[in-house]
């Protein structure tokens, strides 16, 4: 009832996708131009992409080889038209979960926080390494980064995006595909409009402030840096909106009702923001990682079909969220199992549709890196563990990643955190840790 | 009295306060006196030293505190000899505390009787009370701080939805005689959740998270907060909120608007006048008192350019709105008193104008801004009646904003119940924890019984021990609960009961499954935790933090693995400079050693049988929750005092300083009075001196 009510209050966009599957390469090239960058070589676009709850162990793991002899876990599987360009890495560990468990475990995942330092919730926030890769790849584009999300349910701000400013200090995430489009597009009625409120309060602040004795106007001022900072912001969002071609959008009369259709939305609009080299940097949620029974989503809002578990899983099981699942996981494996396949096929849309869209002398997917994965699950069931998490790589990152369509193995224990690390000196930021590093990956380039 | 320190009191004053910054207050205020001129009052308060307190700290304090060699370098001899020296509150304050908690005298050395440690602490808060601003008792600071996220979130749910629509002020109702829960709504989602999710976090360092030191505005927080009314304004608007027919929906501000867009407008007003009423109502409700036309025309100017630019009314009518509740007026708390020019007044304390009161009463009890009868009575003058304040806090209790006020802002900060939801029991050997979902249902266990206690107004020792508490079927089967009616269905559960218990083994929060739980390490119990705990929440005397060279994490060698909990506890207090805090904390927690790291029942710990029993530093022993629960309420005034605490820095938004000791007291008299009923508790904060007056002039850092 709760969750019906939250998503139907959501306009939503449809069918983005399809009207928007134009050329806009030609027109962005200019800009690209502008920043300085030579028209034939291609930027380096990086995406994270968030695997909800954790993936079960033994469906995930199990790929092996190389090339063509690559051979696909079940979990896997769906994957087989892109497998040249991946890089299944397996054998490394996640952060700490917060206390409370792996419902908090988004916030840490990209952490840059050293061991055991923690925010208000006790969990290992800080600022992440999506913001620590834009501050250097994004650098001349309209946006730094671009954060999405495709959970808007549950109060927990440590299961709903990854990106972070600081310890504590979320960047939170855009739920609303509208939003998002605006964001990259410009708005600048919307921008003149906040001016004008800006105006006003910061007019209000500096009487009030006015009226007090010295020792009181000190969180005044600091409301007043506030209204200042925002207003250099739109400032300078203000200044280059004129010269951006904005996608005709056929506006959208009926939202999505479940989560195929928002995460393919989503999709559609992390692939547009890299075609048209918005942003370089992105990350996304793609579903709920949430413990709230309620709301965790049922095989039928996936659009999974129950038939194919007759008689393989209890008939009550059927109805289970994803979470439930997972704390039940013995009886329910092949469910857990199809809900992570169900997710693994959203990452295909997205490696397909970046393939799909030629760029100077290769694909969008050439000159991109989508990491895959999440910070639970691995073995040691139930209870999401941290050993062994789902994990990784696909496109070639334009060079950076040559051999690709392998599966590597790592020792068991090597922490994620070297693979931020090594993608950090991989992008040309000198590093020497990251988070809980040990030390970089070797055999990745 | 003179009302003005002597220059002996101001040298004293300096030495004691240099850190605190009280030299530039005492040089710009105190008119020098000659310095052998003791003010009377003080010579009052000197000869009650001399004859009751010296006495004591003689017998039971110079042996170490003396003149040679004193331990801890503090030497109680000197303090008669300046005879400034004895109202020192910041050298008492230690000297009080430890006294307090009875961490001294340390065992092994005589110990004062109960009376004279009672005389002995009144003469030292005889000394607190002496400390005057300009012969004004100091209430403290009171900086303009930020909304802390609970408050912008409760304030706009009540400046936008209706009231009708917030989940009531008790999470259940009871079925009649067999104390069946009919309805529990455990956690609905707050209307305005959506401000959770997109303001930074707060802390709650300092216990809670209206203490104003820590709301500062960083600088992205506009662009958020703008973010924020943004997704409000959309839900107000959205198509689910105009649906439901004759029922408006819970956006009433939507009402009002659509009132003024569709018309008929009163009489001989204009569009733009009625909408300017309703801004104005807005700004009131929102900026905490009344907001004059003028003051609203600059706003309304913003609903003008954008019909100017073409827009259509919804679209209009967004823009002031969305101005007002990002408005410093409305986020930042106390920067608009009504006595202007604060700068130049002369009193270095004032009292509260009404207004200021009238939100002080309201962020207090429920976290969001005044409603209209408190507005009315501010506007009548009448808040300052310490009358109605009783009666208006009285009925402020019984509404429904108190959930996400009062409870989920003191009960559950005064818990510690973020710190005990981190709990993370190991997951195979505790597999029952996480199939049952008992850390879920041993939080509602919490909420259930707090909500209750408060509601029907019980005495505030029943957070120590209980005969009642409400249990469902897993619980109860956790418990070890007989003949429990409910039946666990099979996707929740099953039935909640108010249950009467027959033995202490269970009731009070000190045996709920979600302290036990969220006091232990995930395979094992921590005394150390729980004594903590209990000395911070319940006896509000936390111990000091371990010093900063000592490997805080117990060495769990190899060869340590079967030693119970209590050998580990004991090999650690063979390291004196460990034992000196951890006899006053391990104790209490080896007393709930009869409950495993989830909270279940058990007789033996690795095998061997529990010894659940403990010796106080005063040498009082005990064996055992029982008689913990009986210790406990044997000091009925320590746990008063605690409670009364905790609720009076909630309330003023600060940690206590030494000048809040002679509030403390009055206040904890006053519960005792009456019952230790928890509504005496809050009547008495909002009547107290520091909630009602405001100081001036600053004591600069």
């Amino acid at each position: 009832m709760t969750r019906r009510r939250q998503i139907s209050r959501r306009t939503l966009l449809q069918g983005i996708g399809a009207t928007v599957a134009l050329p806009w390469l030609e027109a962005m090239e200019p800009s690209r131009a502008k920043a300085g960058m030579a028209a034939q070589k291609s930027p380096l676009r990086i995406a994270f992409l968030y695997h909800p709850i954790g993936a079960e162990a033994t469906a995930w793991k199990g790929s092996t080889g190389a090339g063509q002899q690559l051979q696909l876990s079940p979990t896997l599987s769906p994957l087989e038209p892109v497998k040249d360009a991946l890089l299944i890495l397996d054998g490394l560990s996640g952060r700490q979960h917060p206390p409370g468990g792996h419902m908090g475990a988004a916030g840490p995942y990209l952490s840059s926080s050293s061991p055991g330092k923690t925010d208000a919730w006790g969990a290992e926030t800080g600022l992440t390494l999506d913001q620590v890769l834009a501050a250097r790849i994004s650098a001349g584009v309209r946006l730094r980064s671009l954060e999405m999300s495709c959970n808007n349910i549950g109060r927990n701000m440590h299961s709903r995006f990854i990106s972070w400013r600081a310890p504590g200090v979320p960047l939170g995430a855009e739920t609303d595909p509208r939003e998002i489009f605006a964001c990259m597009f410009g708005d600048p009625k919307g921008d003149f409009y906040r001016r004008s409120i800006l105006d006003v309060v910061g007019e209000d602040a500096r009487r009030l402030k006015a009226n007090l004795g010295r020792a009181d106007q000190g969180r005044l001022d600091e409301y007043l840096e506030s209204v200042r900072t925002l207003e250099r912001q739109i400032e300078g969002s203000g200044r280059d909106s004129g010269k951006r071609p904005a996608p005709q959008l056929a506006v959208p009369e009926k939202q999505p009702q479940d989560l195929p259709e928002y995460v393919k939305l989503m999709a559609d609009l992390l692939v547009l923001a890299f075609q048209t080299d918005q942003t370089r940097v992105a990350t996304c949620i793609l579903g709920d990682e949430t413990n709230e029974g309620t709301y965790a989503r049922r095989l039928a809002q996936l659009g999974i079909d129950k038939e194919q578990f007759a008689g393989k899983v209890e008939a009550k099981y059927l109805d289970f969220g994803h979470h439930s699942c997972t704390h039940d996981p013995v009886p329910t494996r092949p469910l857990i199992q199809a809900y992570d396949r169900w997710y693994v096929q959203r990452l295909l849309y997205v490696l397909e549709r970046l393939r799909s869209i030629r760029e100077g002398d290769g694909t969008l997917l050439d000159h991109s890196v989508v990491v895959y994965g999440c910070a639970s699950g691995g073995t040691g069931w139930p209870g999401h563990g941290l050993k062994d998490v789902a994990c990784l790589l696909a496109g070639k990152g334009g060079g950076l990643l040559k051999r690709t369509g392998r599966q590597v193995q790592f020792p068991p224990g090597t922490p994620l955190s070297n693979l931020w690390l090594t993608l950090l000196q991989l992008a040309g930021i000198e590093r020497k840790e990251f988070g809980v590093s040990t030390g970089s990956l070797s055999d990745l380039g | 009295m003179t009302g003005h320190p002597s220059i002996g009191w101001i040298l004293a004053a300096c030495l004691a306060f240099a850190g605190l910054g009280f030299l530039s207050f005492f040089l710009s205020f105190g008119t020098v006196q000659g310095a052998e001129e003791v003010p009377a009052e003080n010579k009052a308060v000197r000869d009650v030293y001399s004859q009751a307190v010296r006495p004591l700290l003689a017998r039971y304090c110079f042996s170490c505190h003396g003149e040679k060699n004193p331990k801890g370098g503090l030497n109680l001899t000197s303090f008669p000899d300046r005879k400034e020296s004895a109202i020192e509150p910041q050298t008492w304050k230690p000297v009080w505390e430890r006294v307090k908690s009875r961490q001294m005298p340390p065992p092994g050395r005589p110990q004062p009787a109960a009376q004279e440690r009672e005389r002995l602490l009144s003469g030292i808060e005889d000394v607190f009370a002496q400390h005057t601003l300009d012969g004004h008792p100091d209430p403290g600071p009171l900086h303009p701080r930020r909304l802390n996220v609970r408050e912008y979130r409760n304030s706009l749910r009540d400046l936008v939805v209706a009231r009708s629509s917030q989940p009531r002020r008790l999470t259940y109702s009871l079925a009649a005689a067999d104390g069946r829960i009919r309805f529990f709504d455990s956690q609905p989602e707050h209307v305005c959740a959506f401000v959770d999710r997109t303001l930074p976090q707060d802390t709650n360092d300092g216990g809670f998270d209206t203490i104003g030191e820590n709301l500062s505005i960083p600088p992205f927080l506009m662009e958020k907060y703008l973010r924020c009314t943004k997704i409000l304004l959309d839900e107000a608007f959205s198509a689910n909120a105009k649906s439901g027919g004759d029922f408006a929906g819970p956006w009433q501000l939507r009402v009002r608007w659509e009132r003024i867009q569709k018309g008929p407008l009163p009489k001989n007003a204009t569009l733009r006048e009625a909408v300017a009423g309703l801004l104005r109502e807005l700004a009131t409700s929102a900026f905490r008192r009344p907001v004059t036309r003028a003051e609203v025309e600059k706003y309304v100017q913003l609903f003008d350019l954008a019909q100017g630019k073409g827009e259509d009314f919804e679209t209009s009518i967004r823009l002031p709105i969305q101005a007002i509740l990002v408005s410093p007026r409305f986020v930042v708390l106390w920067g608009d008193p009504v006595v202007s020019a604060e700068g130049k007044a002369t009193a270095p304390v004032r009292p509260l104008d009404s207004y200021e009161l009238a939100s002080r009463l309201s962020y207090f009890v429920w976290s969001s801004p005044a409603d209209q009868e408190l507005l009315r009575l501010a506007a009548q003058g009448k808040l300052n009646d310490p009358q109605v304040i009783e009666e208006q806090v009285r009925r402020m209790l019984k509404e429904r904003r108190v959930r996400y006020g009062l409870m989920e802002g003191f009960v559950y900060q005064w818990l510690q119940l973020d710190k005990l939801e981190r709990a993370a029991p190991d997951a195979e050997r505790y597999a029952v924890y996480f199939q049952n979902n008992l850390g879920e249902l041993m939080k509602r266990e919490l909420i259930l019984f707090t909500d209750t206690l408060t509601f029907e107004d019980r005495s505030i020792l029943e957070f120590v021990d209980a005969d009642w508490g409400f249990l469902c079927q897993p619980l109860a089967e956790h418990y070890e609960i007989a003949n429990f009616p409910g039946k666990k269905l099979r996707d929740s559960e099953g039935p909640w009961y108010r249950w009467k218990f027959t033995d202490k083994q269970r009731g009070g929060v000190l045996t709920m499954g979600v302290v036990l739980t969220g006091t232990s390490q995930p395979l094992r119990t921590s005394p150390v935790a729980r004594g903590k705990w209990i000395l911070e929440t319940i006896l509000g005397t936390p111990p000091p933090p371990p010093p900063p060279d000592v490997d805080n994490v117990l060495k769990e060698e190899k060869q340590d693995n079967n030693l119970t909990v209590r050998q580990r506890m004991e090999r650690h207090r063979a390291n004196a400079a460990c034992a000196s805090c951890h006899r006053l904390i391990d104790p209490l927690g080896m007393a709930l050693e009869t409950f495993d790291p989830i909270g279940k029942w058990r007789d033996k710990d690795q095998g061997q049988p529990i010894d659940a029993s403990g010796t106080l530093t005063d040498g009082v022993t005990f064996r055992g929750i029982a008689e913990l629960k009986a210790l406990l309420l044997s000091r009925k005034e320590d746990v008063v005092r605690s409670f009364v605490e905790h609720m009076l820095a909630y309330a003023l938004g600060r940690k206590l300083e030494y000048y809040d000791a002679p509030t403390v007291t009055q206040i904890t008299k006053a519960v005792v009075q009456d019952d230790c009923k928890f509504s005496r508790v809050v009547v008495e904060v909002a009547r107290s001196y520091p909630f009602r007056q405001r100081r001036l002039k600053e004591v600069e850092k």
